[in-house]
């Protein structure tokens, strides 16, 4: 049933398609921020987003993934705001926006008269671009060709029992139906990675998927916060691979098809673990400062969609796009309901299933998909950042083929 | 933590099972000493301690040595024999977790 399920999209010259239609204003260091809000601020609820990148120092992490991020499906034209003497290059971010078939414009602010007149030039270029979008050809779009992150925040001692394995259950439907998911924190799966290897599509991926684990514990116990602290019993949580399983149960129980890095666009439709932990020397503090950086590196892998648990009520959204609310605490939903999509604490008070809250969860994907705005949307939530982190290319054993594509 | 549950339930079970294959049922809400639940078979689980939401008891019955496993995957080794509706915990359940790491950060408060 969920396999026949179609919404309408919107078609990308690469072949891609998105399930909403942005223009992306982007700042290429801080001191073009306030100048790419100020271009954004009329157009708030017309679809215009702003992202960015902070730093002056060249960053090849940030690069890509802004590059990722400008040429997601659900972008449809990308303005970049420079302030002129940046290292980040400008030159090089709009050839990869034009090589997509997006229209692309940069404005460099020590060029164009300053603020008023670059805010003036940027704000006629984006109103140029709302009226053309309009012509986007439409499309319609399946499960196939649908990207799914997940992650959670504000996680208390419900989220494992209702919210984090509602959304597995829901991973599995989606992934049945044939797309992709995608699910990350590395550093709270610590315990879990026997487990998860077992689950890997070959054995060569078990182990890269083992050593994806070493590296966070190693990474978050250099940074004076290990992932696991003396064992706590309050709430019955007895060992440290239980206390992992809250965010590992968002993973559902199908085979791991691989394991990418921010900006890795999978090949093959599967269930895919987001390595986000940097590699190499400790050198750039916390691999997640918040969890907008994590939303944005799942959507920097192609997510349409992120489907985001919560325990203590989490109110984020994001650039780019749609944030769904799975609350798993009903004292949560009954305070913050207006920022939340799916009340899945009915999982506690007896009222539905886990089954039952995975089928709405994949129902409102559709739903959302399709057009309708989620909670953190219509609030107006569009959280971004992004800051410095150095990966190495994940290898052939991360991503392998499917194996009736492989023998096929 | 799990929630206050201030507000007793009418439903007779207040527990799930998270997976299928899980040999425990995870409470979603607090019970009393003494209190008599329904047992996944029928039968009749007493209670005999004040339990918080979010604690464990066993589905069926686990021998020693047994896996236990929590949303289908194993969160330790029981380390006696453990009746259906039974409390799962420190007593009676121990980490399988080893060390992945060379500095060996891990297990601080396994006991």
């Amino acid at each position: 049933m969920l396999a026949n399920t179609e919404w309408p999209a919107y078609e990308r010259a690469d072949g891609r398609k998105g399930i909403r239609n942005i223009v992306a204003v982007v700042y290429l260091v801080e001191c073009a921020h306030h100048v790419a809000r100020e271009i954004a601020a009329p157009y708030g609820e017309q679809g215009v987003h702003v992202v960015g990148f902070p730093g002056c120092y060249p960053n090849n992490y940030a690069f890509r993934m802004l590059s990722r991020l400008c040429t997601h499906p659900n972008v449809g034209a990308v303005l970049l705001v420079s302030l002129g003497c940046e290292s980040f290059s400008r030159q090089e971010l709009q050839a990869v926006v034009a090589e997509s078939g997006r229209p692309v414009q940069t404005l460099v602010i020590q060029d164009r008269g300053g603020t008023r007149s670059t805010v003036a030039l940027g704000r006629s270029w984006v109103e140029a671009q709302l009226e053309s979008l309009a012509a986007v050809p439409r499309t319609t779009m399946s499960f196939g060709e649908l990207t799914v992150g997940t992650v959670c925040g504000g996680s208390d001692g419900t989220s494992v029992i209702s919210a984090n394995p509602a959304v597995g259950r829901a991973f599995d439907l989606l992934v049945g139906a044939g797309a992709t998911c995608i699910f990350e924190e590395t550093l709270e799966m610590v315990g879990c990675e026997e487990h998860l290897a077992e689950r890997a599509a070959t054995p060569e991926l078990a182990g890269e998927l083992r050593a994806a684990v070493a590296k966070a514990a190693r990474y978050s116990a250099a940074m004076g916060y290990p992932s696991f602290a003396a064992g706590n019993a309050t709430g019955g949580l007895t060992t440290i691979e239980e206390k992992s399983l809250g965010a590992y149960s968002k993973s559902g129980h199908r085979p791991v098809s691989g394991l990418i890095k921010p900006g890795d666009v999978p090949d093959f439709s599967g269930l895919y673990l987001l390595d986000v932990v940097p590699d190499g020397d400790v050198r750039w503090g916390f691999p997640n400062i918040n969890d907008s950086v994590e939303i944005a590196e799942l959507i920097s892998c192609g997510s349409h969609v992120v489907l985001f648990t919560t325990g203590r009520g989490s109110v984020v959204g994001s650039a780019i796009s749609p944030v769904i609310k799975v609350c798993a605490n009903p004292e949560t939903y009954a305070r913050l309901s207006e920022d939340m999509d799916v009340d899945a604490g009915r999982i506690l008070t007896g009222s539905a299933s886990l089954d039952d809250v995975a089928e709405e969860i994949c129902d409102l994907v559709v739903e959302v998909a399709g057009g309708v705005l989620s909670a953190s949307e219509s609030l107006g939530h569009r959280e971004f950042v992004l800051g410095y982190k150095s990966f190495e290319p994940i290898g052939p054993a991360c991503h392998p083929a499917p194996l009736a594509m492989a023998r096929g | 933590m799990p929630a206050n549950s201030d507000t007793a339930p009418v439903d007779p079970a207040p527990y799930v099972r998270l997976a299928p294959s899980d040999n425990v049922v995870v409470l979603t809400r607090h019970v009393d000493s003494a209190e008599h639940l329904p047992g996944l078979s029928g039968e009749d689980w007493l209670v005999v301690a004040h339990l918080d939401a979010g604690n464990k008891l066993a589905a069926v019955p686990i021998a020693a040595g047994e896996r236990v496993f929590k949303v289908g995957v194993p969160i330790g080794t029981a380390t006696a024999a453990i009746v259906p509706g039974e409390h799962v915990h420190s007593h009676n359940l121990r980490s399988d977790y080893v060390a992945i790491d060379a500095e060996g950060t891990h297990g601080a408060g396994e006991h």
